[in-house]
């Protein structure tokens, strides 16, 4: 039988005189019974004699303390403190400097201004749309203006009903945009990529849109004329919208990242300043 | 004046009274701090340190055994300049033996009652305990040291490695059952 590490336990205990009434008759039993527990007894009480038998070294000089020792010592338990204030303190400082250094950093000036823009331009929008007397205005020579964009009226938007016997071309969405790929007018020639252009019906003709002209809807209205009782009507703000919002996004996202750079340097700045207040107490205490 | 009253005085700034608790304990501090560590003079300089720690926080001494309580100054010394070691191992300017110990004359053990034959077999005994010792594990070796070095009783040894009662049984048993094969050449030489 191989006594365990519980069973060498129970021995070095009994050895040291630490075991229960109890515990040591039902040990002493077993001693009486096995060689094996007692060869184990007298191998521990042989080590345990060894180790008293030990030469204690003598010191090589007295450890009393001095004055200087104890305050010398006092001293040096300032330092880390000390240290650890200035280094807080200038974090604090840093950090607050930084965020007045933001705030008057000058904002982006192109991101600035589209709202306005963008409310210009839906004003103008409104008005272009406002009045069939406007559009004569603004073209008083009567020219022939195609209609780039059947899917909108006035160009631009997907959301208008797609004009029958068109084909169906997707405009992008600006303001009184075409088909991708057009050009801007320049008073003679327009260029398409052949499979951006419509197919009008062959019976079509288009002509100059009569402002006066209350009869039947004119299938391909003139850009930028609304049809007769449409006006005054906002048809498409889709693209208006777009270009808002994504100045929007735009615009927050440039305004987030620096108001987060502030409330992170301003919680910087918190933390260092309560850390310095805590290094300072312990250091004048 | 007694113990009690020293530490009292001491807590109160006493230097003088400190020193006396000093001059009682140093022998028991250093041994246990050079049977650690086994360098002397990283034994001495713990020892100092722990006697500058104990002096400034005596208001942490709550009663009991001031014995105890000075030797847990000791241990936790050498279980930081232990860690520090591990850290940052360093090369003995001294010269080694096979064993790793520093070469040095036993002048620490110099007892003049002793024939040359005694203090060589002191010298023997005291390498060979401070090798079997060092194949510890530090908290088995500090337990060993106070118990069966130093003759500290299981509440006392308590007390100073801030452990409950059954560990320092269960940690003194298995130190002594290591132990047991690696001194037992010195057997033979106990009395009978």
């Amino acid at each position: 039988m191989t006594l365990s590490l519980v069973d060498y336990e129970l021995i070095s205990a009994y050895m040291d005189g630490q075991l229960s009434g109890r515990e040591k008759n039902r040990l002493e039993e077993k001693l009486k019974t096995s060689f094996e527990w007692r060869m184990a007894l007298d191998e521990l009480q042989q080590t345990r004699a060894v180790l008293r038998k030990a030469p204690m070294r003598k010191v090589p000089h007295s450890f009393t303390l001095t004055r200087s020792m104890v305050q010398q010592n006092a001293h040096r338990s300032w330092l880390p403190a000390l240290a650890a204030f200035r280094f807080s303190s200038a974090l604090a400082v840093l950090s607050l400097v930084a965020v007045f250094a933001l705030q008057l950093l000058p904002s982006a000036a192109p991101l600035s201004t589209p709202p306005m823009n963008a409310s210009a331009t839906g004003a103008e929008t409104q008005k272009s749309l406002a009045s069939p007397e406007s559009a004569a205005a603004d073209n008083p020579s009567g020219s022939q203006i195609l209609n780039w964009s059947p899917l909108g009226r006035g160009g631009g938007g997907g959301d208008a009903p797609v004009q029958p016997g068109l084909a169906a071309v997707e405009a992008p969405k600006g303001m009184g945009g075409g088909p991708e790929g057009v050009t801007p007018f320049n008073g003679g020639t327009i260029s398409l990529p052949p499979q951006a252009v419509p197919s009008l019906p062959p019976a079509s003709n288009p002509q100059p849109a009569n402002p006066n002209d209350n009869s039947a809807p004119v299938e391909n209205p003139i850009l930028g004329v609304p049809a007769q009782g449409e006006g005054g009507q906002i048809i498409s703000d889709s693209s208006y919208q777009a270009l808002s919002d994504e100045f929007v996004s735009q615009t927050s996202s440039f305004w987030n990242s620096q108001r987060t750079a502030q409330a992170s340097l301003l919680g910087v700045f918190v933390l260092a300043s309560a850390a310095a207040l805590v290094t300072w107490r312990r250091f004048i205490r | 004046m007694d113990e009690t009253a020293l530490v009292q005085c001491a807590r109160s700034g006493d230097l003088d009274a400190f020193n006396q608790l000093v001059l009682a304990y140093q022998d028991m501090a250093y041994n246990l701090s050079v049977r650690m560590l086994t360098d002397s003079d990283a034994a001495q300089d713990v020892t100092q340190t722990a006697f500058l720690s104990a002096f400034r926080s005596l208001d942490s001494f709550r009663g009991g055994s001031f014995r105890a309580w000075v030797m847990r100054m000791v241990t936790n010394a050498c279980y930081d300049e232990l860690r520090r070691r591990k850290r940052h191992p360093t090369t003995p300017l001294e010269p080694v033996d096979d064993d790793d110990e520093e070469i040095e004359s036993p002048s620490w053990m110099a007892d003049d009652a002793a024939t040359p034959e005694e203090q060589t077999e002191r010298h023997e005994l005291d390498r060979t305990v401070q090798r079997c010792l060092q194949g510890l594990d530090e908290e088995f070796r500090a337990v060993v040291i106070m118990v069966d070095l130093q003759g500290l009783d299981y509440q006392e040894a308590s007390a100073a490695l801030g452990k409950p009662l059954g560990t320092i049984k269960s940690r003194l048993a298995r130190a002594r059952f290591k132990l047991r094969d690696c001194l037992h050449q010195f057997w033979e030489l106990l009395p009978s």
